[in-house]
């Protein structure tokens, strides 16, 4: 690679081609504009490359040495160029960026918490020997870490050569970041404006009721709420900002109700009749009957609990509230931060901001990370013969999602006749139109139904995947379906569930609640693919909300029929009574929340 | 604007240093709880190698998660594929150690109850001395030892910040400050009230103020008088009526004053000397400002030196019968024994020596290496190792200084002769002692030795001297722990390091 001008671009005759092509659009001249202003001008990052360090000064040329508005380090350099290629090229709406660059100890620290300032737990002391053994052990630490927050917060390792600061920018700063602010889910679900004040008031409330009831009783409360994990988070989304025009809508919508509201009928109703509503097919259970987030549940219900703990409670549902969007969206996330990287820097070696040894150290280190183990080996054994062993090998999320996205721009650019047939919304839509419908792709879907709608033949092929099916109990599994004609569907539907996350996941939601008689919170377990729940644990934590509560609770496992299967109680054998209760007012869908 | 936070440079104090150390004294009850049983089964001497496994039940460790058993259907996607659909794969034992998803489906729930911590041998031994001491080690000797500790020692006007008396600088302030805002108050009062008695002369209707014949209490309420009457006369709203005090009142009045009056004046003496007052009052304001503040003189600054701290110094003498009756397995035992104690020493007392001597026919003090590990033989008079532990504590350890302990081990046998000896010698030494130890060992089914009963008699009128009979390692550790009690007052918490 010749380097023409301290100034202008350099660029190699293989890439000439799209190097002109790309000169003329405005992104390009943005950059040459930015760029233009410091010494080193188009090469600061091949400079940084051959030093090793990404930490040089960047100087400026004389005439822009005040200007407030210019970046200052390298770092900030390289974020302002990435930016304007995601922005400008790739047309992403990114939230702004808060870069920690930390130390290996730093690193592991934000390892063991959720969020950065959660308050201090026993359980983070343990993970954190634990991590740092392991790391004793392999060496191996990430790149970065992403939370998702707004301005979007991500730690930087400080060993990152510069070409992996820049590979990681444009990962985790610019295509999780994409994500976290255009994603629906994340969109509905997450408030990441404010999770930072919520867990900084969080902290703040459990360490003064640490000095005011002491460091027991709240650790005990902790473990309880951490205990409730899976147990304390909302499938309804949170409630998003109304504009004017829907809360004058909704308002009227109010008022016209207060005039439809049915009152209970009275003798002096002029066609009141004598006839008994049917009482059995009355819903008369507790009204919030089927929702998911226990722990809010008895925060609100359970009578005898003390403001604080309330308080405590509902903080640590609203921080795992936060983090529900994240195990969704897991292959969808990743696999766009993949595409994102991969087409930002071959664009940056196409227009020559980084140079061939870079591109190589990219590709690299890229290639590993989207490697897919295969699930069978062989192994040669002693007698010469050559055996096959299946081994336990989930599929590489990030290989999984980077093939999806890369075979959608494929399919959208140059499709053959099998993904006409396939895909005739998207196929060959054209070079233009690609990152858009990446970018509508990552917008509208989860792992679910990402897996659903866009794995092509092409990456079943790729990835070999194969079905199997069966019993645990039996001696043989089945393969059921293999990469062949009729078997896409039937793996791709396969696959699909199982990302779906809540079936993998104990689905528990309230099943009743006795609050007139003994108060016994009664749970309700459905059974999924006859996967039953874990006998102990259940009733540990059974035991946990007892204690936490002082009042009975049980569990009850239910088909789909809504037959009760199995059930158990804390205390044990306890005789719980299935309530049949008179809902006073059957039209009313409110809440009951005994204060 | 993207923000670059460069943490590199923070220092390395760590959030996570409160959750590490709740972890750790979450489990420290159950290491405690195990630790005495662990001692006794480990041979105590191989624990160099690789530290203990303790056993720390899952409650203390884990926090219960719901979970499902994959008891179900299984169905799943792999890839990698080698089969054709209908082929079937088994899942336990075969030729191909099965699908790794029924080796992940069995084992949750049917896990062991505990959870294992890994100690080092240091670390192991710190949890088992927790709370146990010396006996009787109450000569405290001041000179010589290099122990030192930090006292008070007055006060200076110089020294660093943060060594300030924030509470003797500000009572000094307050002296200060008490005295000067009176003498200023009366000082600002008299050159006001001059002033305004230039003005009077020019104006009939200003009130008089004659403050000398008004008691004491009444002035204020004078000056308000005054103060309302000017107001009246000038016909001016007062803008600082309700929270104003005496002199803001009188300055008021002043300045009322000086704004009508001052441009009539004509006389020159007049106006000099209001001038040569209003530049007075100035100095004066200013210097009753400055009269509450913090000045250099009365910085007060705390002083620290370092004084010799008086200490115990203690001697341990360790003597150990190695004479050819004793037999190995009988020596290791005692070995134990005293390995436990010197460990003991080492981890509790700095300022502690330990003196080893073997003791044959003849005996010897000889180093540590060679007194665990060392291989001598012969026949047996117990007399010369007290002999030998007599002539060591004249020559190098003088009875006012130090606190001096012996520790015997043997398996009672002794040349019969020698006990008279032994008796008269033993008497000596228990004079000297703080306290003194003897084990033996001796298969307890034999009947006890006459050095034993000799002891034991001696024992029974001097309770310096602490008896046992030990035949296991693991009695070796009960006698230790008999010996040294744990004292539940002062258990001082040793550092757990896993990291």
């Amino acid at each position: 690679m010749t380097v023409k001008n301290n100034t202008k671009p350099a660029t190699t005759s293989d890439y000439q081609e799209i190097y002109d092509k790309e000169s003329k659009q405005p992104y390009f001249k943005k950059i040459l504009d930015l760029l233009s202003k410091y010494e080193d001008g188009w090469n600061v990052f091949i400079k940084a490359h051959e030093l090793q360090r990404y930490d040089i000064p960047v100087p400026r040329k004389e005439e822009f040495q005040d200007d407030p508005y210019l970046p200052n380090s390298w770092m900030e350099l390289s974020d302002a160029v990435l930016s304007i290629i995601a922005k400008e090229k790739f047309k992403l709406n990114t939230a702004e960026n808060i870069i920690e660059i930390v130390r290996l100890d730093q690193m592991l620290d934000a390892y063991v918490r959720p969020i950065p300032g959660a308050p201090n737990h026993w359980t983070y002391g343990k993970k954190r020997i634990a991590e740092e053994k392991k790391y004793d052990y392999s060496k191996n630490i990430a790149y970065e870490i992403i939370i998702n927050t707004n301005p979007c917060l991500a730690y930087y390792m400080e060993n990152n050569s510069p070409t992996m600061q820049l590979l990681v920018n444009a990962h985790a700063s610019q295509g999780h970041n994409a994500v976290y602010t255009n994603n629906r889910y994340f969109k509905r679900y997450t408030h990441a404006s404010s999770i930072m004040a919520i867990n900084e008031r969080f902290r703040d409330t459990v360490e003064e009721c640490n000095v005011k009831y002491g460091h027991d009783e709240v650790e005990k409360l902790l473990d309880f709420c951490q205990a409730m994990a899976l147990m304390d988070t909302d499938d309804v989304p949170a409630k998003l900002k109304k504009t004017k025009a829907e809360m004058e809508a909704a308002r009227l919508d109010a008022e016209e109700a207060n005039y439809k509201v049915k009152r209970p009928k009275g003798i002096f109703d002029t066609n009141y009749s004598d006839d008994k509503t049917d009482d059995s097919k009355l819903d008369l259970s507790f009204p919030a009957k089927g929702k998911k987030n226990v722990l809010k549940f008895i925060a609100d219900n359970s009578p005898l609990l003390p403001e604080w703990k309330r308080d405590i409670m509902r903080m640590s549902s609203d921080v795992s509230q936060h983090f529900r969007p994240n195990r969704e969206t897991i292959v969808l996330n990743e696999g766009f931060a993949c595409q994102t990287h991969f087409e930002t820097m071959t664009l940056m070696f196409h227009i020559g901001l980084i140079n061939f040894p870079m591109y190589t150290e990219f590709r690299t280190s890229h290639d590993n990370v989207t490697k897919q183990q295969s699930g069978i080996t062989k192994i040669e054994l002693d007698d010469g013969t050559i055996e096959e062993k299946m081994l336990d090998v989930n599929l590489n999320v990030y290989a999984l999602g980077y093939a999806i996205f890369e075979d959608i721009k494929r399919i959208c650019i140059n499709p053959t006749e099998e993904d006409k047939r396939w895909f005739p919304q998207f196929a060959g839509i054209g070079e233009e139109e690609w990152m858009e419908f990446s970018v509508f792709v990552m917008e509208n879907n989860n792992d679910e139904t990402l897996i659903e709608q866009y794995l092509s033949p092409t990456v079943m092929r790729k990835f070999q995947l194969f079905a199997v099916e069966g019993k645990i109990s039996d001696e043989f599994l089945t393969v059921s379906a293999v990469h062949a004609d009729e078997g896409f569907e039937k793996i791709r539907k396969r696959l699909a569930i199982d990302h779906r996350i809540d079936d993998k996941l104990p689905a528990i939601s309230i099943g009743d609640y006795n609050h007139e008689s003994d108060r016994c919170l009664i749970l309700e377990h459905k059974l999924i693919n006859g996967n039953e729940l874990d006998k102990v644990t259940a009733s540990q934590i059974l035991e946990l909300i007892h204690s936490q509560t002082e009042f009975p609770c049980a569990i009850e496992t239910v088909n789909e029929d809504g037959e009760v299967l199995s059930s158990f109680t804390s205390p044990p054998n306890y005789n719980y009574k299935v309530n049949k209760r008179i809902k006073p007012y059957p039209h009313r869908n409110v809440d009951l929340r005994l204060r | 604007m993207t923000i670059i936070v460069d943490r590199r440079k923070e220092p390395r104090k760590s959030p996570f240093a409160s959750d590490r150390s709740r972890f750790l004294s979450r489990i420290r009850g159950a290491v405690k709880k195990t630790i005495s049983d662990k001692v006794a089964q480990s041979s105590i001497t191989d624990l160099d190698q690789g530290g203990v496994k303790v056993p720390i039940p899952k409650a203390i460790t884990q926090i219960p998660q719901i979970h499902l058993k994959n008891t179900g259907n299984f169905s799943r996607v792999f890839p990698g594929n080698l089969f054709e659909v209908g082929d079937t794969i088994p899942i336990k034992g075969g030729s191909g150690g099965g699908a790794g998803a029924g080796k992940q489906a069995s084992p949750d729930g049917e896990d062991s109850d505990d959870d294992f911590v890994w100690l080092s041998q240091d670390e192991f031994l710190k949890f088992f001395f927790e709370g146990r001491q010396l006996p009787n080690m109450n000569k405290l000797f001041a000179l010589g030892n290099n122990v030192t500790k930090r006292e008070r020692s007055g006060y200076t006007s110089k020294g660093p910040a943060h060594k300030l008396d924030m509470g003797l600088t500000d009572q000094k302030r307050r002296e200060d400050s008490l005295v000067l805002e009176r003498a200023n108050e009366r000082q600002v009062t008299k050159s006001l009230l001059e002033q305004y008695d230039i003005y009077q002369t020019y104006d009939n209707n200003l009130p008089n103020i004659k403050l000398k014949t008004v008691p004491k209490a009444l002035k204020p309420k004078a000056i308000y008088d005054i103060y309302k009457g000017v107001s009246e006369l000038f016909n001016v709203q007062n803008d600082i009526e309700g929270t104003e005090t005496t002199i803001e009142q009188l300055r008021w009045i002043v300045k009322a004053c000086e704004q009508r009056i001052l441009p009539k004046i004509e006389c020159e003496d007049d106006l000099k000397k209001i001038m040569m007052l209003k530049k007075r009052l100035d100095e004066q304001t200013k210097i009753g400002r400055q009269a509450s503040s913090i000045r250099e003189k009365h910085l007060t600054y705390k002083v620290e030196d370092e004084k010799p701290n008086p200490a115990a110094k203690a001697v341990m003498v360790c003597k150990m019968d190695v004479s050819a009756s004793m037999s190995q397995d009988d020596k290791n035992i005692a070995k134990t024994f005293f390995f436990v104690l010197y460990k003991f020493l080492l981890a509790n007392y700095d300022e502690t020596q330990v003196v080893f001597i073997t003791h044959t026919t003849t005996a010897e003090e000889v180093p540590e290496e060679e007194f665990f590990y060392g291989k001598r033989s012969g026949g047996t008079i117990v007399s010369s190792c007290l002999e030998k532990e007599l002539e060591i504590i004249k020559e190098r350890f003088p009875l006012d200084e130090w606190n001096i302990y012996s520790a015997q081990a043997s398996d009672g046998d002794n040349f019969s002769q020698d006990n008279a000896r032994v008796e008269q010698l033993m008497g000596e030494i228990l004079e000297m002692v703080q306290a003194s130890y003897f084990v033996e060992v001796k298969n307890p089914a034999s009947p006890p030795s006459e050095l034993y009963s000799l002891y034991k008699g001696i024992a029974a009128e001097n309770p310096k001297l602490n008896t046992a009979s030990i035949f296991s390692p693991k009695e070796a550790i009960n006698a230790f722990e008999n010996f040294f009690p744990v004292n539940p007052k002062q258990q001082s918490t040793p550092k757990l390091n896993l990291g």
